[in-house]
């Protein structure tokens, strides 16, 4: 009797352990592969990053290739600067603010990697355009209007992004369109390549011509276009702790600190991200320049050697 | 039959002096905070990055706003602004209008309709640009999101309609959601 019992127990034992280990599977798996959706751009570059490499970084210039319009510029740093109108030909550098008014629109060009189009009724800032080897690292900040971003990842790797007040934008393409409106709130577009966009713990795969809200019901979407409606910074120019925040996380000026979401680990920082990509093979030993995606932080994510202590 | 006549005459009165103090109240143009003015100089950028910072906007900053719709506000006051508009057959001629007044949903979207030459479909036309119908033809047009005619309109949400509205004005198109005419 003993016998059949330990047999009986033993094929028991045999035949649960398997289902057990399947019904946890799930619970394990999703958080590790969000995890490493998050930090795929990071990891991407991880594995490109050299290893005798110091963090040597060159600061580069955009350039204004067309002006449409109305359009201004000033600097972020400056606390007495003043808007002065932007021409065709003008050099930017970090730390520029421009807006638009109706009707205006603005191409900037990122060196030779890339280009974005500034459209009407639209503020960007500048935060970072280095050169880190062989990685062109670009964070820019919308806090409201739309943009067109177009990323040339043959002439090296690229980690473009451009954060806005809610929610994550991955794109492993090479183009896309977002928007950060009052009311409807973040938006974006693949246009070339898939893309990931996150907001809070949802995450949207967008493959070209797909948007980030399309396929939610209309409550979830409204609730979500709720967000960060009423923002903006008080004084029409910019705060201390707008200035830092930029300089943090190179963007989303204005609401970062103020209405964050701790879900998004981000501050509630929004970021149209065009991870690590080239076509040079000798741009495999590249520095590790990008954090997770979505990385933590006391008022946002960003780059980990760029977060100020607070 | 008697008792029941006189009752009719006094409803009947009744209901003719409501009519008549309502079309009174209604039928004059009423402009509170006349000399208001607004900061002088500025171009529909600073405006733009300017009230995106306010919680809600006046409906003298909205009227400026409409204004630069056709290139600049060139209005020096409150007064000047309403006149312009009122010229523009923008605002409706017997309207209550308040230079400190929170802008609400319902008339935005009247203004944002009358301004744009949008005239929407059958009980758009048959109504004369209500707010309601108005608001309810903006939001078919994604130009504004769903919401009560009667909440306040945020800084940031006016910067977002005025921009779109702008882009239909230029192109006859109405802009998708990221902006896109074409």
């Amino acid at each position: 009797m003993l016998r059949y019992t330990i047999i009986i127990g033993a094929v028991v034992a045999l035949s649960t352990g398997p289902i057990l280990a399947q019904a946890k599977a799930p619970a394990a798996e999703k958080p590790s592969a969000k995890k490493a959706a998050e930090e795929a751009p990071a990891k991407q570059a991880a594995d490109k990053a050299p290893k005798n490499d110091a963090a040597k970084t060159d600061k580069l210039n955009v350039t204004v290739v067309s002006v449409s319009g109305i359009a201004e510029q000033r600097s972020a740093t400056e606390e007495k600067a003043k808007w002065t109108a932007i021409k065709a030909g003008d050099t930017l550098t970090e730390m520029t603010l421009v807006r638009t008014g109706l009707g205006g629109k603005v191409v900037l060009e990122f060196s030779n990697r890339g280009n974005v189009t500034i459209k009407s009724g639209s503020k960007i800032g500048i935060a970072s355009f280095q050169k880190q080897g062989k990685l062109v690292k670009t964070r820019l900040g919308l806090k409201y209007g739309a943009i067109r971003a177009k990323v040339d990842s043959s002439q090296g790797a690229n980690d473009f992004r451009v954060r806005t007040a809610v929610g994550t934008l991955a794109a492993t393409g090479t183009g896309g369109e977002m928007a950060q409106w009052g009311d409807f709130s973040f938006q974006a577009k693949g246009t070339d390549g898939a893309w990931q966009a996150t907001m809070a713990n949802r995450v949207t795969s967008l493959i070209a011509g797909a948007w980030t809200n399309q396929d939610l019901p209309p409550a979830v979407a409204q609730l979500l276009a709720q967000q960060g409606t009423n923002v903006g910074d008080p004084h029409g120019g910019l705060t201390v702790p707008e200035i830092e925040n930029l300089l943090v996380n190179g963007g989303g000026r204005g609401i970062v600190g103020f209405v964050g979401n701790p879900q998004t680990g981000s501050g509630g920082s929004p970021q149209l991200i065009l991870p690590v990509t080239t076509n040079d093979p000798v741009a495999t030993n590249l520095p590790q320049v990008t954090g997770p995606v979505s990385g933590g932080g006391p008022i946002g994510g960003g780059d980990p050697e760029h977060r100020h202590p607070r | 039959m008697h008792v029941t006549s006189r009752r009719y005459y006094l409803l009947i009165a009744g209901l003719a002096a409501v009519v008549a103090l309502g079309g009174c109240a209604s039928s004059r143009l009423t402009v509170t905070g006349e000399n208001a003015t607004l900061p002088e100089g500025e171009n529909s950028a600073a405006f733009l990055d300017r009230i995106s910072s306010q919680d809600t906007i006046t409906e003298n900053d909205a009227m400026r706003g409409i204004l630069m719709l056709d290139g600049a506000d060139k209005a020096g006051t409150f007064k000047q602004r309403v006149d312009l508009l009122l010229g523009k057959n923008v605002l409706n001629p017997k309207g209550d209008y308040d230079a400190s007044r929170e802008l609400s949903r319902g008339k935005l979207a009247r203004m944002i309709c009358r301004a744009c030459g949008l005239s929407g479909g059958i009980i758009l036309r048959i109504t004369g640009s209500s707010e309601r119908y108005c608001l309810r033809e903006l939001q078919y047009r994604q130009m504004m999101t769903p919401g009560s005619a009667s909440t306040k309109v945020s800084g940031m949400e006016f910067a977002s309609v005025l921009t779109r509205a702008d882009m239909y004005k230029r192109t006859r198109r109405f802009p998708d959601m990221v902006g896109n005419t074409d």
